[in-house]
């Protein structure tokens, strides 16, 4: 395939699978205005792998809640409905990408990049005081499968780049991606979220990661997951495809207007929640 | 009573001054031990320091060995970021960071 734009890349890919019936149901419940926390518990727990997933993650140390959280209605009222959506949501789009060949990619490796991301992300929002920090996990999550349409789209021009870069990888993947195709993963990926009807705060994360200046709205959501993606380059946490750390501009951290504490803060954060966050998404974690 | 940042508190350490969130509440109060719990609800809070007593247990030969430990994996590191501006503060402070933590890593590893 040869793709004339970013656009026409992700045109014929199909719509992301709606979230699982449970999801509606609270959403209706909540409307109602008369549910109770426990009510919504109990609606959870028809989905039992939607039930065991949320206890799990309200005792992992992604929340870090001090004390055990045993119940679904104690874990849903911590994390969140809205925030929990958000989780599933990113699952989702992991699944979507369930059948990309292993030639072209380590998806297993691809994902602990993406996860750790999400990670460090979620940590740079708190510092921030952001009001959605799971909003920022989802954009670190999804954040460079734009690479990942590459693969599924033009697959054989995708290893054309894959193998100029392996040769030089002195300039980075994305401005191979931009100077061969005319676009990059970031553009590729804002285009599919579009598409799928994301809200536009985290298209704009995605899409400019590699280039928040060129943002002209939520400038700060695509520096934190550009310095996100920074971080755990620098940690080796997975693999993106990119060989070495991303050159990153000075006026990027600065935007966030965060001390340096915050850095080593995300740093440790993001190494101490890695483990259990990729045993929380992506099954048999090694 | 130094200000320690809140990723090198350690168990054990007594806080000196009262850990506040940002808006104002205690979260823990003077004299209290901080347990590794503590620390990562500081970190979760986005604390970024604390004020303790006297850090315990500081050898000065394992804190000598401990800086070599970090060179050593600042020099394994740093061709990682060749394509970074290394003057660039978040660049410098993203190795010295990951170094640390690497060798905080390697200085638990049983032997």
């Amino acid at each position: 395939m040869c793709a004339k734009s970013a656009e026409h890349l992700i045109r014929d890919l199909p719509a992301l699978s709606s979230l699982p019936a449970v999801v509606e149901e609270l959403e209706r419940a909540l409307d109602s205005g008369e549910a109770s926390m426990a009510d919504l518990g109990e609606i959870v727990k028809k989905d039992t792998d939607l039930t065991a997933r949320l206890l799990r993650l309200a005792n992992s140390s992604f929340y870090g809640f001090p004390k055990g959280v045993e119940t679904v209605a104690e874990a849903l009222a911590l994390i969140g409905i809205e925030q929990m959506k958000q989780l599933l949501t990113g699952s989702s789009v992991m699944e979507y990408f369930h059948n990309i060949p292993s030639e072209a990619v380590n998806m297993r490796s691809f994902w602990k990049h993406s996860i750790a991301t999400g990670i460090a992300a979620k940590v740079l929002a708190v510092q921030r005081k952001a009001p959605d920090p799971e909003l920022y996990f989802v954009a670190g999550l999804i954040h460079d499968i734009g690479r990942l349409v590459f693969y599924l789209r033009m697959p054989e021009e995708a290893a054309r780049v894959l193998d100029c870069y392996s040769r030089n990888p002195d300039i980075p993947l994305y401005e191979y991606e931009k100077q061969s195709y005319g676009f990059d993963h970031g553009e590729v990926a804002g285009e599919l979220l579009k598409k799928w009807d994301f809200p536009n705060s985290l298209i704009h994360a995605v899409k400019y990661h590699h280039r928040p200046a060129l943002a002209e709205v939520y400038y700060t959501h695509s520096a934190v997951i550009s310095v996100a993606d920074f971080i755990v380059h620098g940690l080796d946490f997975g693999n993106s495809g990119e060989t070495f750390v991303p050159p990153i501009s000075a006026d990027t951290w600065d935007r966030l207007d965060l001390p340096m504490s915050a850095l080593r803060n995300t740093i440790k954060e993001t190494s101490s929640q890695f483990e259990d966050t990729v045993g929380l998404f992506l099954r048999n974690a090694s | 009573m130094p200000i320690v940042s809140t990723d090198m508190l350690k168990e054990g350490m007594t806080l000196d001054a009262p850990v506040k969130n940002a808006q104002g509440q205690v979260l823990f109060g003077s004299g209290h031990v901080l347990k590794e719990k503590h620390i990562t609800m500081m970190m979760a809070w986005g604390i970024p320091e604390a004020s303790v007593s006297s850090p315990e247990g500081e050898d000065p030969e394992e804190a000598r060995r401990y800086q070599q430990l970090v060179m050593r994996m600042e020099q394994a590191i740093r061709p990682r970021f060749r394509r970074c501006d290394g003057s660039q503060p978040l660049v410098s402070e993203t190795i010295r960071c990951v170094a640390e933590l690497m060798a905080r890593k390697d200085s638990i590893k049983p032997s």
